[in-house]
């Protein structure tokens, strides 16, 4: 059987119209749920305290540890 | 403040969910991209159109995985900045700087060309569309590029500098870090699974129309491809998974005598063990299967190399973490003191240690009041889950040398013209359609399992890089995750499955016997 093939682009027939509304619905699904993820579970959080001072605090757990440390 | 082992572990599962998440779409977008850019020169060269519809097939199933696939990851940026704040600010200065690269440089890229891929066929010439496919490949590769380097410095952590003010390490030289051998070993064994496992994809789906007797002529051109494409890069994989194994027995020989339960030093050239139970409470390995000379061989690349065992390398941690107290003692001071001449010199001479005086943080409230038995303990943690690796490991090299076995049979068969003359083979091409993903995700379990105690090699425990939240708020954000991606699971498995059962035929991109209309020969 031959069947002539369109000039056309395939993304323009109906099989590749809904293709691109897949596509596209897929980024918008996705984007949706990407920020409902981050202002429902992320952003609610405490923000860490990552000044130079917190880090070394992190680091050596506790003041007490200045004054001991000489081995 | 004891450290909350808690928080640490949620925090070490979310990250690990997300990223293995994340590489079930990295890999599929790096091989496919590929095999389209090859299978649209093809039409470009011989300007027959079956190989147009191919590509255009096969990059609707690309469009799928790219779009569930890209941002996955972005997830895991949240997560440096909730869960993981210390390890971002201690050694973001360098880790960051690849990670903003690959966004403003090979992101960009692969988004644009993505575009220009679908919207351009009736806008673009032969030529210029076929440079938009390669260009995509490139992006998509380049991406892989970036991540791997700040993956790599993780690992290897060269070109910065611990600079006491800050309290965090910064960049010394950004060649060293681009140039890092760890990453650009990891870099190109990680591409090249990528493409063993796009050509397993385009494999298998193809042997399913073929067992069903659909899209003949689209199955067997897409075949061909898959399997020179996929023996070449299964080759690869091996060859330059065995350069990456020889970086590890570099810089991280603890992880290579784990993977290898390695207890003791072994005479060189040692012996590879290929089968076994390690047990990490004895520290042996029970029914030791052993290959004389193979592991020196492979590690050392010489006869007379030796490679450390676990207890000699713990032995080797004690006095690391002994060095390392001078260090954190000097640190101390010098916090204190700016003009300390004595202090400095002490930290200067030792801080190459202090990552190792601050596993002690795991076992001791203070590092400084640390006693023998706490020292122990510490060097003891550097030993990773040495059964875990050991299995991953094997598990992830006998996939390998699968792949070779099966894309030699395929390339064989494509070269007799006998691809679609055994229902067994094409069985056992489809069946073989998860194998690819399995050794993925073993790899990056070999390699970021394999890095503990560590999340900066020797410089950072991971421990110490969580941020100061509750184990609550970890479990609350790790329920949103799951839930998130679940939903996008579904959602691809749905959509992919969708388009592959329709197939080029029902989806009226080609059909068996069809010809174009200018009567050129398909």
């Amino acid at each position: 059987m031959r069947v002539a093939v369109s000039k056309h682009s395939w993304f323009r027939t109906p099989a590749g119209r809904l293709y691109y509304r897949h596509f596209g619905t897929l980024l918008a699904a996705k984007l949706a749920l990407l920020l409902i993820l981050y202002f429902v579970f992320i952003a609610p959080q405490p923000r860490a305290d990552t000044s130079p001072a917190a880090v070394f605090s992190a680091l050596v757990a506790q003041d007490g540890a200045v004054r001991k440390a000489d081995p | 403040m004891m450290i909350d082992q808690e928080l640490v572990t949620l925090s070490r599962l979310q990250f690990a969910l997300t990223a293995l998440y994340h590489f079930l779409f990295v890999p599929l977008t790096l091989g496919l991209s590929w095999l389209l850019a090859i299978m649209e020169a093809v039409y470009v060269m011989s300007g027959r159109e079956i190989w147009k519809r191919m590509t255009q097939f096969w990059g609707l199933l690309f469009g799928i995985n790219f779009a569930m696939g890209v941002a996955t990851g972005v997830t895991m940026e949240f997560q440096f900045g909730t869960n993981w704040a210390y390890y971002a600010h201690y050694v973001g200065d360098v880790f960051g700087t690849p990670l903003a690269i690959e966004g403003a440089m090979a992101f960009f890229l692969e988004a644009t060309f993505i575009g220009l891929f679908f919207f351009g066929w009736d806008r673009l010439g032969r030529v210029a569309h076929l440079i938009v496919t390669f260009l995509l490949a490139l992006g998509t590769n380049l991406s892989a590029l970036w991540i791997l380097i700040a993956n790599g410095w993780m690992q290897n952590p060269v070109g910065a500098e611990f600079n006491l003010d800050t309290m965090r390490m910064e960049v010394s030289s950004f060649s060293a870090v681009l140039f890092n051998p760890v990453a650009q070993s990891k870099f190109v064994h990680t591409v090249s699974a990528g493409y063993v496992l796009g050509s397993m994809f385009v494999l298998s789906i193809s042997a399913w129309y073929l067992l069903r007797g659909r899209n003949i002529d689209l199955a067997k051109r897409s075949m061909t491809v898959a399997a020179s494409f996929g023996l070449a890069s299964a080759l690869s994989v091996v060859v330059l998974g065995d350069e990456s194994g020889y970086t590890v027995s570099e810089n991280q020989k603890m992880k290579l005598a784990a993977i290898e339960a390695m207890w003791e030093t072994e005479p060189a050239p040692a012996p590879f063990t290929a089968f076994g139970f390690p047990d990490l409470a004895e520290r042996k390995t029970h029914f030791a299967v052993r290959i004389p000379w193979v592991m020196g061989i492979i590690g050392t690349r010489s006869l007379d190399g030796v490679l450390p065992g676990i207890n000699e390398l713990v032995e080797e941690a004690e006095q690391r973490i002994e060095k390392g107290r001078v260090a954190y003692a000097a640190m101390l001071k010098l916090r204190e003191n700016r003009d300390d001449a004595a202090a400095r010199a002490a930290f200067d001479a030792n801080k190459a240690d202090l990552g190792y005086a601050l596993l002690l943080r795991n076992v001791v409230a203070d590092p400084a009041l640390a006693s023998h038995a706490d020292v122990q303990k510490a060097a003891v943690s550097t030993i990773p889950n040495v059964p875990v690796l050991f299995w991953s490991f094997r598990l992830m090299v006998g996939c390998g040398l699968y792949f070779i076995a099966l894309f030699a049979y395929s390339f064989w068969l494509a070269s007799r013209r006998e691809l679609d003359t055994k229902r067994w083979y094409l069985k056992l091409a489809l069946w073989s359609l998860p194998l690819p993903w399995l050794a993925a995700e073993l790899g990056w379990i070999v390699a970021e399992y394999g890095r503990q105690p560590w999340a900066i090699e020797g410089v950072l425990p991971t421990a110490l890089g969580v941020s100061s939240i509750t184990s609550a708020q970890v479990l609350f954000s790790l329920c949103g995750f799951v839930i998130f991606y679940t939903s996008l699971a579904v959602i691809d498995a749905t959509l992919m499955l969708k388009y592959v059962r329709r197939g080029p035929d029902g989806l009226g991109l080609w059909r068996d016997g069809q010809v174009p209309a200018t009567g050129a020969a398909t």
